[in-house]
């Protein structure tokens, strides 16, 4: 199915350990075929990034990790388990946080109250809202964010701001993997630094990362492993430090590499 | 060269007067003062009008006692309206509630049976319009006016006329009055007063409240945040429901009686309550404490109508022209805080 596994799994990287694992995973959407049988494993202290065309299936994974989207095949392994994903609490539950394309954030809400919705800390059963408010602070100055308040709703802040609450917020529950869609695609140049400097910070603090993505420049620069996706199907899996540009766009695009031994015209 | 570009874009946004960063911040808190700033205008309009006559301990006093039903109704309304959700069965629901506790007291049912008989009537009506608003995709407008006939209909069946209520529990509601001075509360007042004061520790000191603001201000992200969206869309009509009971409740001992023709177009009140309290019908924003101004606003227009011995009609046209006024004002401030994004 895989036309080629370039499998070049680094030395740091024990291969036995992942945090999360997708085996066999198929959707449909009526009479497209959005995933074919895909497998994708996410080790700790790595940051595994997905590319691929529009209409790769990309955001199909995306929605599959996050429980938005129960697959028709397939299922997940977290810890040795094998487990179905039914919804976005549950996913959250198993420690896979995801930052949506679009953020999910709740707009007439400040930061405190997006931050640690429906994981809000409780005392005596009502809100914490101190304790809140000074883990708010801590996490954002963790992340390096830069905004006026935290008691701000967030829809005053910018697009960086926000993206940087959508992944403060991701990152609160201690999470095993964090998935991000597109974190960058809004936003500029300046942002886009900072987003990616938070993709590292999180990575070394020992989270798996998943970053999907359209922007080559971004995936070189933050990824330790890129897997691509073309209609449905994995087309590559490449060690980000050896392969090349070419290679990666060459399995995205479909198009054989002109250095590859293989037969021209094979095709996922 | 970057840094000297955004720095001073930055200080601009700081340097904005603090009144103005107050009013941004506190966007979502604009409308519910300007109920209060109204309130007042009309207790003291009225007040200067009738040369001291109208800011009495008994006309304040009267005025929660005579309206403690609508607040009951206005505190349910406002967790479906903070849902961006509507409900108009309210109006029935108490009536139904009312004609049903009357008629079980009468063939002898005991108090402690037929009060709880009466809210869970309305919480089942309410139940019934959340699972239609959340698992069939009704809009909540038809969903609540099917309940509205519904509950109409279900107040027709247990009796076509009115029935007095001779329970000295019931009566006792309304005929006790704890006095201080000049001031005194009845116990349907405490009900009113104590149903205000959970809505506001539920919305403002729980989870459930906090997500009820979510769902209303942005549903798909609620899910996508993993909320218990469902529940809480359902919760909020059961809620508004048990305040349709437990406003049948207080109007039958308000009026001694229950009857089946009770509360038409008390829904369109409640509504019109919430909304003169600053609560948006678009959802997420909006306070409990708003409405109690609302309702007392609405209140108070009544009191001055009949005070002046002018016609009903004014009570009408003067909401009427209130209510235009708060959407208005609303429409402004989502659009403006939509053109900051």
């Amino acid at each position: 199915m895989t036309a080629e596994t370039d499998h070049g799994l680094g030395p740091s990287s024990p291969p036995s350990t992942t945090v999360l694992s997708l085996r066999g995973v198929s959707h449909s959407f009526g009479a497209v075929r959005a995933l074919v049988d895909v497998d994708l494993d996410v080790h700790p202290r790595e940051v595994v990034a997905v590319v691929g065309d529009n209409g790769a299936g990309k955001s199909t994974l995306v929605g599959v990790m996050a429980g938005t989207i129960v697959p028709d095949a397939g299922e997940l392994v977290v810890d040795g388990q094998e487990l179905g994903l039914t919804s976005p609490g549950l996913a959250r539950q198993l420690g896979i946080a995801t930052v949506f394309q679009d953020l999910a954030l709740c707009d007439d809400l400040d930061v405190v109250e997006n931050l640690y919705l429906g994981q809000e800390l409780r005392r005596g059963g009502v809100l914490d809202e101190v304790a809140m408010e000074r883990e708010a602070w801590r996490v954002m100055s963790r992340l390096g964010a830069r905004v006026p308040s935290v008691r701000a709703p967030v829809a005053t802040l910018s697009g960086g701001q926000r993206q940087t609450v959508a992944i403060a917020r991701a990152l609160l529950g201690v999470p095993r993997v964090l998935v991000l869609d597109e974190p960058t695609a809004a936003l500029g140049v300046t942002q886009t630094a900072e987003v990616l400097t938070t993709i590292e910070r999180v990575r070394d603090s020992g989270h798996g990362v998943v970053l999907v993505s359209h922007n080559m420049a971004d995936v070189q620069a933050v990824a330790d492993r890129v897997v691509v996706l073309r209609r449905g199907r994995l087309n590559g899996d490449f060690d980000a430090e050896r392969a090349s540009y070419e290679d990666i766009i060459a399995a995205i695009t479909g198009v054989s590499p002109p250095r590859r031994r293989r037969a021209p015209g094979e095709d996922a | 060269m970057s840094t000297t570009t955004t720095t001073p874009a930055v200080r601009v946004e700081r340097a904005s007067s603090p009144v103005e960063s107050f009013l941004a911040r506190h966007a979502a808190m604009i409308p519910s003062f300007a109920a209060v700033v109204i309130l007042v205008l009309l207790l003291a309009g009225a007040e200067a009008f009738l040369r001291g006559d109208f800011i009495t301990a008994r006309n304040m006093s009267a005025l929660l006692l005579d309206n403690a039903y609508l607040l009951i109704l206005a505190v349910g309304m406002t967790f479906v309206i903070l849902t961006a959700g509507i409900d108009l069965s309210v109006g029935s629901v108490m009536a139904f509630t009312g004609i049903l506790g009357a008629q079980l007291l009468v063939s002898g049912i005991p108090v402690w049976i037929a009060v709880p008989a009466m809210l869970a009537g309305g919480a089942a009506i309410g139940l019934l319009i959340g699972v239609l608003v959340q698992y069939f995709n009704v809009q909540p407008f038809i969903a609540s006016l099917a309940g509205l006939f519904l509950a109409r209909g279900l107040a027709f069946v247990v009796s076509l006329s009115s029935i007095r209520v001779e329970e000295p529990g019931v009566l006792w509601l309304q005929q006790t009055r704890f006095r201080l001075g000049d001031w005194y509360l009845t116990p349907t007042g405490i009900i009113a007063l104590l149903t205000v004061a959970v809505a506001v520790f539920v919305l403002h000191l729980t989870r459930f409240g906090r997500t009820i603001y979510a769902i209303g201000g942005n549903e798909q992200s609620a899910r996508l945040m993993g909320l218990n969206v469902a529940r809480t869309k359902v919760a909020a009509y059961v809620i508004s429901g048990f305040c349709g009971g437990l406003a049948g409740l207080a109007l039958t001992a308000y009026s001694g009686a229950g009857y089946p023709r009770n509360g038409i177009g008390t829904e369109l009140d409640a509504i019109a309550a919430v909304v003169i309290g600053g609560t948006l019908l678009t959802g997420g924003r909006g306070y409990v404490l708003g409405s109690l101004i609302g309702v007392l606003v609405f209140g108070t227009i009544k009191t001055i109508i009949s005070f002046m011995g002018a016609e009903q009609a004014w009570m009408q046209i003067i909401v009427g022209a209130l209510l235009l006024l708060f959407i208005v004002v609303q429409r402004v401030i989502v659009a403006r805080s939509e053109r900051r994004r």
